[in-house]
Order: structure tokens, then C-alpha cells, then sequence
């Protein structure tokens, strides 16, 4: 499967990106939230094999570690990874969804740092996927190409704020600061996506497919293909059934 | 934990660790509850009109064709493309390339590029690219022996035989069809708020209802285009006995586990609407006569069940004798009060598994007007969610509550974790594989539910009771599947099947078998412990017929009678 000719369904994102995360190293349920964070991605308008690939690819070469570490910080709490070096999305994502889904049920204030995440964005769909449904939550970071970009899912919305460029896919690490509940300060300049383009982009996605880029699919199904099992004579004959021909 | 209904504890629900073991799925049969009747019965409320478009095919049935369902706010159109294969390309499995007819249900009223590019890629199946027009994708392979006899003899002036053809039972046996989102397909969430799609699998079930039309329709015009004016047409009654065969194998068995909530709504309603027919305090004679009557059709049926499979004729004969004590039992039994709950007690007290849920489907058959409600409430768009704040202590509660019987097995004996589920690369085929005599089993598919249950509860002894799943979790991420499915269990009972799916003698089939009820298909013919061939809508009434129907159920079909020798032309 090369490029595709036409979008691919969100049964389909579940299905493969799961399973991408999972050739990658990951294990099923952390598989399972990177496609239903990859499928927010989409309803934010991006393509979401765009984020998903560079983060497949640097946990699977060891750039981006998956071992995570919490402290107490200024003020809040900090997630990193516990040699310090560049922490994987992938796994990040779901694990600050989890901290902010606990902290949300006891109402008070509270920020998270998550530092040197390859892919910020993922971190931001990880927390919108999770549905929260606090009163406030702000994530953010400072994109690639300069400029901080802002997503808030404060009441179950979503807006995104900034100028961090269009891409959402990260050429190097950063931090991101995720705000529960309190202030955000934020770099922001312009709305870039409102709360009625992600419903649009919800609704479009819903009906119509999200379309993925061929190269960066090219690169996500060679991990998917890593969770099938070569076939051999046996279990071409034996490993399911009906016959190999059938003339009834 | 209790199971309830609505929220409400509903007296009488059979319990989960009895419903869901695979003896007991593996013994299910259809009800009228079940997916293909329920999209029966709302074609024929709401007036259904279904229209032949399209019959581009050559003297040898081979071309395009296209039949409409035109429903109070919509249509949907069947578009099939019939194509000529050779013998040896023709197989029901998975990795099949070629197939005599390859379907897609359409959104709406295809137009002439609709067709170009469904031509182009309809015949792939798998390795073709779909639109979200597309809703159903399937593919299907002639019943050669059959398929050929009826039109050699509507060709020559007469019906074909009768006992070839009730032995079949079917001209097409689907091989798959594919749904929610598969290949570029429309995803459920676009037709979920469609009040005649809402039901689980209804355009799945359309697909293959507008497909034995086609059938039909095939047989009588090849048959005419070889015997010119001799040619007949294919009887009614003849024409009503066929259904639309399916052969299924494992590709079904995965969709069980991955949709814990989904299933649990399929069951609670079943259980629900069996313990509120036990509920009813008595059955008025007319009510007795028909059940009666029902019953009787319902023997004839079972004595028509023809299977190779030797354990399987041993359960058909077991579930004959059951009926036929059954048929004794309520010369008397029905006068008791509660009825219906004494003959369910009667039967679990006295009949195999196979008897019992046969007396679920009975029990059910005649209370619609008790139970019909309940198909609402057996979709389900929501997926488990993790709740992270919840403790270690309640998590291993729910574990001791409702995984009982994954604590209680061994998975340090090798048989216990003989068996793995895979996709193949070969066209992604489902496929089980020995653990200690192949390769592969890291690759496993997460239907290792027993195991894992085990391994988290061991982990969980590690920790402290008041430690949040989000501790657990960042510490040991290869948990996080099995937590989410574990606390899904607490609110859907239902929803777990409570045997070991790894083991060494687990019987796919039995998983097959349960989903295959729940589409509403009948005339379950095992040919391995890895698939099935059954039956969908044979009785079920034809296109022209669902208008003028009289609301009478076509469950429990009776061979036609051959006609006598004087009428054979």
C-alpha cells in the first residue's frame, strides 16, 4: 500500500496507526491512543501522519526514549524522560493525559512541563483525545519556526492560536507547558483554528476520510507491516480455514 | 457484580460467567433481535421500495448490475460486478484475488462515473481504495453445483431438484463483508445518526439481502438466455428457501474482543429481553397454541439440519430429542404460572446448551411486543476510556469480581498459551498459530485477555492500594491495554469472553458461531474448528413480497415440498 488513492477512513487510522506504534516498539494500548491521538490531529486540520511518522521513527532508531520520569517542579509538576534526553510523544502523550485527568478531579490548579518532547503536537491531541473535560486546559509550546502556538480545549472545545507556521510537525524537541485550571500566558497572534473549524474538521474528517501525505504513509505503514507475521506453507494451509480452493 | 439494564438491576438476567464461556456462545442461535431482522422488519413497516437499476449482463450472467433500497429518506444502491473465474482461482479465503461477484453498497444512487471507478476497483476488494459513498464491501463465490443445475434445468423447462437444492441451501456464499471504515469505506460514526443504520451491521446486512436478489435474478437470466422460450423461472417458494450462504472464518473473531461495550449491548439486550418473557406471569390459550404451532415449524426445521461435521450432527441430534421433550413438556407445563420462566428452567435443568439457547430463541420469537424496544439499545459508538485516578485497590477489586476465571488459570502450563492470533502478511489474514512450533508470536494480536488479566493482577500485588492507575501506568505502559479493558468490565458485564482464547483446545468456532447468531443466520455447517459455512435470510421474504407481507415471521423456514410429477415440465 504506496501512496492512497483516496483518504483513509478513521477506522482505518485506528487501525494502522495502532498497530505503527506497536512496530515501532510500543506496546498495544500506548498503539491504541497514539491513533486516537493522531485521529484529534486530523480534526485539527493537520495531516496527522505528517507528526506521526518522525515520531515512529525516532522511537524506533532510540532517539526519542519512552522511560518517563515525574517530579514535583515550580509550582506544578514536570515529566521528562529519565535519562534526561529526548522524550517520545508516543508515550508521553497518554501519560500527561493520565496526570491531568487526576489533577482535573481534584479541581484545583495545576501545570505540567513536559520537557524535550520530540512532537509537541502529539502531546496536545494526546490531552484533546483524552477528553478531559475540564473547565480549562491550555497547551503550549514554541514551534520550529519560531512563535508559540496555543491549543485550548478549555469546556470541551478546541481553538489553536499562533503563528508557529502551518506544519505541526516538529523538526526538533521542545517543551511543552500544559495549564490546567489557571492562567496561560501565551504568545499568541491570531486564531487559526476556531472552535467551529474543529467541529468542520470533525465533521469532515467523519464523513469524508483524512487525507495522509505519501511519503510520511510510506514511512508509517513500514512500521505497520512490522506487526504482520511472515506467512510459510503451513500457515497458508493450516492457519485458517476454508480450502485453498473451493468448488462446491 | 450484578448486571443491569437501563441502570436498573433486571431480576432474572442470567449471569455473565454463565452466558459468556464459549460452550454457551458456541450454542447460540438467531432471535429477533438478531441484525437481519431486525432490517426486515423495518423495510416492511416503513414500505421499502427495492428497484433493479441496472442488468448489464451477458448471456452468461457476467456484466454489471445495480439494485436500489429506496427507504423513507434515503437510498441505497448495490452495485455488483459478475465476473467469470476459473476453478482453480475460486476459494473462500481471505487470500482470494479473484471472486465470481464483488459488491459495494452505495450511498445514494451511483452514477455512471460512480461505476467506472467502482469497476475499477470493486473487483480488488482488499487492494482497491473506497470513498465514504462506499458502505459495505463484499465478495462472494458461486455454489457451483447448484448455481449450474438450477439454470440447466429452468434452461430445459423444468424446477431444479428440490433435494439438491434445500441440501445447499444457497446459488452465493458471501466470503466477507466489510464494513465501518474498511479501505476507505464510510466510517460508522457518518451513518450511526441515521435512524435506519443505527442498528449494528444493517448495511452489512442490506448488502447481502440485495445480493440474493441478484442471485436470483442471475439464475433466471442465464437460464433464459440458454433455453430461449423453454426457460421457466425459478419458484417462489423455491426462490424464498435460498438464502445467501457465508463462509466465515477467523477474520470475525477479533472484532468480538476488540468491542467489549459493543457486545455487551448485543447481550444485555438478549439476556434482558429472555428475562422479561420469563417475567410474564401466564400465556393466554391463544398465545399457547401459537407458540404450539411455532415450535412444531421449528422441529421440522431442526430435522432439516444436514451437517458433515460428526460432532456437530451429535449436538442436531441431541437438540431434536430436546425439542422433542419440549413438545411434551408443554402439554402441561404451559398451565403453570409463569410460563415461559418454567420452561426455561425446565430446559436448563434438563436439556444440552444447544437446547437451552434454542429455547432462548423460541421464548423470544413470539414477544416482540415485550422485547422489540431492546434492539435500540444494542449499538454503541463509544469505545473503553481509562479512568487514571482510579485506585489499585478498586482495580483489583474489579479484577476478584468478574475475572475469576483468568485468576483461575494456569499460564504456566504451556497448553494454557498454546495458541496465537496473528495477521498474516498474506493479505492480512487472521490466522492461529502454535506458539512452540512457529514463528511469530510476538507479533501476537491482544487477545491474550486471561493472560494479561494474570500479569496485571501479579503486577498490581507490587503496589500500593492507593496508587492511582496513572502511577501504575507511567511506570509500566504495557499495561495500559488490559487496565483500560479491565475497568471497562465493571459497568459492561457482558462484554468479556470468559475463556481463554490462547488455550490449546479453544474452538474459534465457538466465537464464529456467537457472532453469526447475533447477524441472525442459521443452519450453522462446521467444516473445521476454524470456520463455518451458514445461512443468511433463507425462509426471508423476497424484494416483490415485502409490501404484501402480513407481518408473519419467516424464522424456522421448511423445506419446500417438490412439486408432483405431473407438474415437472
Amino acid at each position: 500500500m504506496s501512496g492512497l488513492a483516496t483518504p483513509l477512513s478513521l477506522n482505518e487510522i485506528s487501525f494502522f496507526f495502532t498497530r505503527a506504534a506497536v512496530g515501532a516498539g510500543a506496546p498495544f494500548g500506548i498503539g491504541e491512543d497514539f491513533a486516537k491521538a493522531a485521529m484529534w490531529l486530523a480534526f485539527f486540520g493537520a495531516d496527522p501522519s505528517a507528526v506521526a511518522a518522525p515520531a515512529l521513527t525516532g522511537l524506533a532508531a532510540g532517539e526519542s526514549g519512552a522511560r518517563l520520569r515525574l517530579n514535583d517542579a515550580d509550582g506544578g509538576l514536570c515529566i521528562g524522560g529519565v535519562d534526561d534526553g529526548v522524550l517520545s510523544a508516543i508515550y508521553a502523550g497518554p501519560a500527561v493525559a493520565d496526570r491531568l485527568a487526576v489533577e482535573a478531579e481534584k479541581g484545583t490548579e495545576c501545570r505540567i512541563l513536559v520537557q524535550n518532547v520530540d512532537q509537541p503536537a502529539l502531546i496536545a491531541a494526546a490531552v484533546a483525545a483524552a477528553e478531559i473535560g475540564a473547565e480549562r486546559i491550555v497547551v503550549s509550546w514554541r514551534a520550529t519556526e519560531g512563535g508559540n502556538t496555543v491549543v485550548d480545549l478549555s469546556g470541551g472545545g478546541v481553538e489553536i492560536i499562533g503563528d508557529g507556521g502551518s506544519a505541526y510537525a516538529a523538526a526538533r524537541a521542545s517543551d511543552v507547558e500544559i495549564v490546567l485550571n489557571g492562567d496561560a500566558a501565551g504568545d499568541g497572534r491570531s486564531l487559526r483554528v476556531t472552535a467551529a473549524d474543529f467541529a468542520d474538521g470533525k465533521a469532515r474528517a467523519t464523513s469524508d476520510g483524512v487525507t495522509v501525505g505519501d511519503r510520511t504513509w510510506s514511512t508509517l505503514f513500514g512500521y505497520f507491516r512490522k506487526c504482520l507475521v511472515p506467512s510459510t506453507d503451513r500457515s497458508r494451509v493450516a492457519g485458517a480455514g476454508a480450502g485453498l480452493t473451493d468448488n462446491d | 457484580m450484578r448486571p443491569t439494564s437501563g441502570g436498573k438491576q433486571v431480576p432474572g438476567l442470567r449471569e455473565p460467567q454463565d452466558v459468556m464461556r464459549l460452550e454457551r456462545m458456541g450454542a447460540a442461535f438467531q432471535t429477533r433481535l438478531s441484525f437481519m431482522r431486525q432490517l426486515i422488519r423495518r423495510m416492511r413497516r416503513e414500505n421499502w421500495r427495492l428497484e433493479r437499476l441496472r442488468f448489464d449482463v451477458d448471456a452468461g450472467g457476467f456484466g454489471v448490475s445495480v439494485y436500489a433500497a429506496h427507504g423513507p429518506q434515503r437510498t441505497y444502491s448495490l452495485v455488483a460486478f459478475t465476473d467469470d473465474i476459473r476453478p482453480d482461482q475460486r476459494t473462500d479465503r481471505v487470500i482470494a484475488e479473484v471472486w465470481d461477484g464483488t459488491f459495494s453498497l452505495f450511498d445514494g444512487v451511483p452514477d455512471d462515473g460512480d461505476i467506472v471507478r467502482l469497476r475499477a476497483n470493486t473487483p480488488k476488494q482488499e487492494a482497491g481504495r473506497f470513498r465514504s459513498s462506499e458502505l459495505s464491501l463484499a465478495r462472494g463465490n458461486k455454489s457451483l453445483r447448484l448455481f449450474e443445475h438450477v439454470v440447466d434445468s429452468l434452461a430445459a423447462g423444468h424446477q431444479p431438484d428440490v433435494t439438491l437444492l434445500c441440501e445447499v441451501g444457497y446459488l452465493m456464499r458471501t466470503t466477507a463483508v466489510y464494513g465501518s471504515g474498511k479501505f476507505g469505506c464510510a466510517d460508522r460514526a457518518k451513518i450511526a445518526g441515521r435512524p435506519e443504520l443505527n442498528a449494528p451491521f444493517q448495511a452489512e446486512m442490506l448488502a447481502v439481502y440485495l445480493i440474493r436478489w441478484l442471485t436470483i435474478d442471475l439464475v433466471n437470466y442465464v437460464a433464459r438466455s440458454r433455453g430461449g422460450d423453454r426457460a421457466v423461472q425459478l419458484r417462489p417458494d423455491y426462490a424464498r428457501y435460498l438464502g445467501i450462504g457465508n463462509s466465515t472464518g477467523l477474520g470475525i473473531a477479533p472484532f468480538l474482543v476488540k468491542y467489549p461495550i459493543l457486545i455487551n449491548n448485543w447481550v444485555m439486550a438478549r439476556e434482558t429481553a429472555l428475562a422479561r418473557v420469563r417475567a410474564s406471569a401466564s400465556a393466554d390459550a391463544a398465545h399457547i397454541a401459537s407458540f404450539r404451532s411455532l415450535l412444531q415449524r421449528a422441529r421440522r426445521h431442526v430435522d432439516e439440519w444436514r451437517v458433515e461435521d460428526e460432532a456437530q450432527t451429535a449436538r442436531i441430534a441431541r437438540l431434536r430429542e430436546d425439542l422433542a421433550e419440549l413438545s411434551e413438556w408443554c402439554e402441561t407445563g404451559l398451565a403453570a404460572a409463569h410460563p415461559w420462566d418454567a420452561m426455561y428452567s425446565h430446559a436448563e435443568a434438563a436439556y444440552s446448551v444447544e437446547g437451552q439457547e434454542f429455547v432462548v430463541s423460541l421464548l423470544l420469537e413470539q414477544h416482540g411486543d415485550l422485547v422489540d424496544d431492546l434492539c435500540d439499545r444494542m449499538s454503541a459508538d463509544e469505545t473503553p476510556r481509562l479512568n487514571p485516578a482510579m485506585t489499585v485497590r478498586d482495580l483489583q477489586r474489579i479484577i476478584e469480581a468478574d475475572y475469576g476465571w483468568a485468576l483461575n488459570t494456569d499460564f504456566s502450563d504451556p497448553q494454557a498459551q498454546r495458541r496465537f492470533w496473528y495477521y498474516s502478511e498474506d493479505k492480512l489474514e487472521p490466522r492461529l498459530g502454535d506458539r512452540y512450533a512457529e514463528h511469530g508470536a510476538e507479533l501476537e494480536m491482544p487477545l491474550s485477555v486471561g493472560r494479561d488479566v494474570s500479569r496485571l493482577n501479579a503486577r498490581l500485588k507490587e503496589c500500593g492500594g492507593e496508587e492511582t492507575v496513572a502511577d501504575v501506568l507511567m511506570a509500566a505502559p504495557e499495561f495500559r491495554h488490559i487496565v483500560r479493558r479491565v475497568q471497562a468490565a465493571a459497568d459492561h458485564p457482558y462484554g468479556e469472553i470468559r475463556d481463554n482464547l490462547l488455550s490449546a483446545d479453544v474452538r474459534p468456532l465457538d466465537v464464529l458461531r456467537f457472532k453469526l447468531a447475533f447477524f441472525g443466520v442459521s443452519k450453522f455447517d462446521p467444516k473445521s474448528d476454524l470456520w463455518t459455512r451458514v445461512n443468511m435470510y433463507q425462509g426471508a421474504p423476497l424484494p416483490h413480497e415485502l409490501a404484501s407481507d402480513d407481518g408473519h415471521e419467516w424464522i424456522y423456514p421448511a423445506q419446500p415440498i417438490a412439486p408432483a410429477a405431473e407438474d415437472v415440465a
